[in-house]
C-alpha cells in the first residue's frame, strides 16, 4: 500500500491520480464527520468537496512528515464552523431521522436498533462532546491531533471525551429504561 | 491511585493515551478495585457499540471523487487560474459551488433522487422546506470571462502603476523632448527676438537662420556667416559657430537640452491647457541654468506640445547670461548682462527644405574673410 507521504509527494508533482487515492481513502470518514458536525446530508457533501479542493490547494504548504488526517479534518471543520455562521436555514428532524436510516439492508436488525440509539443519544451531546467522539472513535485520532483540531489541549480533549462518554452512558440508559416500561 | 484519579485517568487509559507510568498506575488500580474495573469494561464496551454505530453512520456520496476531480482539473494548483482565483478571492469558476441550500417541497428521502432535484433546482426559484418561505435564487458568482477580465485589468494597472513610479519623472519632459527630436527630418519656424524677426530651417545636417541682417548656415561644422551690411561672408569654425548656432535654435528649449547645455535638473512642470481656437495643447514650463560657452545664465522657458505628437507648437524662452564679446578669434563674457528673449511660433515640422536653402557658395560679388 503506498504510504501517504509517497502519495503527497506524487500529487505536488501532477498526479492527479495520487490525489483521487487519497481523496478515496479518507472520503468516507470525513464525510461522516461533517455530517455529524452539520446534520445535514447536503452540507456534509458539499463541505467534504470544498474540504478536500482546501486541502489539494494547501498541498504545497503541507508538511509531507505528518499524517493528512489532522490536517484535512482541521480544514474540514474550519469550513464547517464558517458555514455554519452563515446558513440561514436550520436542518429539521426529518433529515435527522434520514441520517439513522439504515445503510446495509442485511444488516443485523437488533444491531441496527442498538447503533440507531447510539447515533441518537450522541447527537444529544454537546458540540465539543460529540465532535471530540467523532474524531477519536471514528477517525481514530490522538488526542494530541484532536487537540490541534478542535484548538484545546490534550488535556481538554480526554476531558470532552470522559463526560461525553459519561453523558452518552446515562442517556442510553434512560432510552433503555423508557424502553424497558 | 484512589478511586476518583482511576475514574478521572479511566478513559485515556482505554484509549492508551496515558504516558508508560500512567497507563501502569491505572492498569493496578483497575487490578485490584472491582468498581473502577467495572466502570472500566462498561466504557469500553460502550466505545465498541459507539466505534461500530459510528463507522456504520454513512459513506460518501458515490460521485465524491469524481466531483472533486473535476473541480480540482477547473481550478489547478498552481499557475495563472491560481492568481485569478486570489484577485477574485469569494468568487468561484467552478459552477458546482453554486447548488442551492435548501429542500424543494415534497423533497424525497432517497439521496440519490435528493441529489438529481437540487442539481435541477438551481435555475428556478425554490421553497426552503422547514421555514416556508419562497427565496429567490441569486447568481452567487461571477461570470468566468468577467473574473479574467478584472485580473487582467488588475494585473495591467499594476505594471502601468509600477512603470509611472520607476518612470514617470523622466517620461514627463524627456519624453516629449526624445519624441519630437525622433520624428523631425526638418523643421521651420519664425523667432523674434528683441527687434529682430528671425527665420529658421533646420534639418539633422543642416541649420540656417535668416535675419535682415543676413543669414548664418550651420554645415558641417562651420558656420557660414553672411553680413548682409558688409557685403561679406565669415566662415567660422569652433566655439564661434557653436555660438551662432545657439542663437538661432536655443529659442527651443528642448535643442538646448538636448544639446547638454541645460546645467542640473531644470524645474519643470507640465499642465494641459486649451488654445484660443479650441486645440489642446501641453504646456511646459522651465527654469533653470543653461551654460553657453562656459559661461552660465539663467533661464526660463515655456513650451507648448501637441499632446498628439508631442511635437512642439510654440516656445519662448528668457536667457540671462554675461554679455558675450565676440571678438576676432574668441568669445568672452563682459561685466554687463544680456538678457535675450525669443519668442517662437509658426513651427511647421518635415516640410519640403527650398532648394539650396543650405547652399554655402559664395554669391557673386562678396569677399570671403576666414576665421
Amino acid at each position: 500500500m503506498v504510504t501517504e507521504r509517497e502519495l503527497v509527494g506524487r500529487c505536488l508533482s501532477g498526479d492527479r491520480a495520487a490525489f483521487d487515492e487519497i481523496v478515496s481513502r479518507y472520503q468516507d470518514s470525513l464525510f461522516r464527520h461533517l455530517l455529524r458536525l452539520s446534520g445535514s446530508y447536503e452540507q456534509a457533501e458539499d463541505l467534504s468537496q470544498d474540504a478536500f479542493v482546501r486541502f489539494y490547494r494547501a498541498l504545497p504548504s503541507f508538511d509531507g512528515a505528518r499524517t493528512i488526517a489532522p490536517f484535512l479534518f482541521k480544514i474540514a471543520t474550519n469550513l464547517w464552523r464558517d458555514n455554519r455562521r452563515s446558513r440561514l436555514t436550520m436542518v429539521g428532524e426529518e433529515e435527522m431521522e434520514f441520517l439513522a436510516a439504515p445503510r446495509q439492508p442485511d444488516q443485523d436488525a437488533l444491531d441496527h436498533v442498538e447503533q440507531q440509539a447510539v447515533l441518537r443519544a450522541l447527537r444529544g451531546l454537546k458540540q465539543e462532546y460529540r465532535e471530540a467522539i467523532s474524531l477519536r472513535y471514528d477517525q481514530g485520532l490522538s488526542y494530541r491531533e484532536i487537540g490541534e483540531i478542535m484548538e484545546a489541549s490534550p488535556g481538554t480533549v480526554a476531558t470532552w471525551l470522559s463526560r461525553g462518554l459519561e453523558a452518552l452512558r446515562q442517556s442510553l440508559g434512560v432510552s433503555v429504561k423508557e424502553v424497558a416500561r | 491511585m484512589n478511586c476518583g484519579q482511576a475514574l478521572q485517568l479511566v478513559q485515556a487509559f482505554g484509549d492508551g493515551e496515558l504516558d508508560a507510568e500512567g497507563q501502569s498506575l491505572v492498569r493496578e488500580h483497575l487490578r485490584t478495585c472491582a468498581a473502577c474495573r467495572a466502570t472500566y469494561d462498561e466504557r469500553r464496551r460502550l466505545v465498541q457499540n459507539l466505534a461500530a454505530a459510528l463507522v456504520s453512520e454513512a459513506s460518501a456520496p458515490a460521485d465524491l471523487t469524481r466531483s472533486v476531480s473535476q473541480r480540482i482539473a477547473a481550478r489547478p494548483m498552481h499557475g495563472l487560474r491560481s492568481l485569478v482565483s486570489v484577485l477574485g478571492k469569494g468568487r468561484s469558476l467552478d459552477p458546482t459551488e453554486s447548488r442551492v441550500y435548501g429542500y424543494v417541497h415534497g423533497c424525497p428521502e432517497n439521496p440519490s433522487e435528493r441529489s438529481s432535484l437540487r442539481d435541477s433546482a438551481i435555475s428556478r426559484p425554490t421553497y426552503c422546506a422547514k421555514l416556508n418561505r419562497p427565496y429567490t435564487l441569486h447568481p452567487t458568482h461571477w461570470g468566468r470571462p468577467m473574473r479574467v477580465a478584472f485580473s487582467v485589468a488588475g494585473v495591467i494597472g499594476v505594471v502601468l502603476a509600477l512603470t509611472w513610479m520607476l518612470f514617470g519623472r523622466e517620461l514627463a519632459l524627456a519624453k516629449a523632448i526624445d519624441e519630437a527630436m525622433r520624428q523631425v527630418k526638418s523643421a521651420h519656424f519664425t523667432a523674434v527676438e528683441g527687434e529682430r524677426r528671425i527665420e529658421v530651417w533646420a534639418t539633422p545636417e543642416a541649420e540656417r537662420v535668416a535675419s535682415d541682417e543676413g543669414w548664418m548656415i550651420a554645415k558641417d561644422g562651420k558656420a557660414y556667416l553672411f553680413d548682409s551690411h558688409r557685403k561679406r561672408v565669415t566662415i567660422t569654425k569652433g566655439p564661434l559657430a557653436q555660438l551662432q548656432l545657439l542663437r538661432g535654435l536655443n529659442v527651443l528649449l528642448l535643442s538646448a537640452r538636448v544639446r547638454g547645455q541645460v546645467r542640473g535638473e531644470p524645474t519643470v512642470a507640465k499642465k494641459t491647457v486649451t488654445l484660443p481656437d479650441g486645440r489642446k495643447a501641453i504646456r511646459i514650463t522651465a527654469s533653470g541654468k543653461a551654460k553657453v560657452l562656459g559661461v552660465t545664465g539663467d533661464f526660463t522657458g515655456t513650451m507648448l506640445v501637441d499632446p498628439a505628437t508631442n511635437l512642439i507648437m510654440s516656445g519662448e524662452v528668457t536667457e540671462r547670461t554675461p554679455q558675450l564679446e565676440m571678438g576676432e578669434e574668441a568669445v568672452r563674457p563682459s561685466s554687463s548682462a544680456h538678457t535675450t528673449h525669443v519668442k517662437v511660433d509658426s513651427i511647421s515640422y518635415n516640410v519640403p527644405v527650398p532648394s539650396g536653402i543650405f547652399d554655402t557658395t559664395t554669391p557673386r560679388g562678396w569677399k570671403v574673410t576666414r576665421r
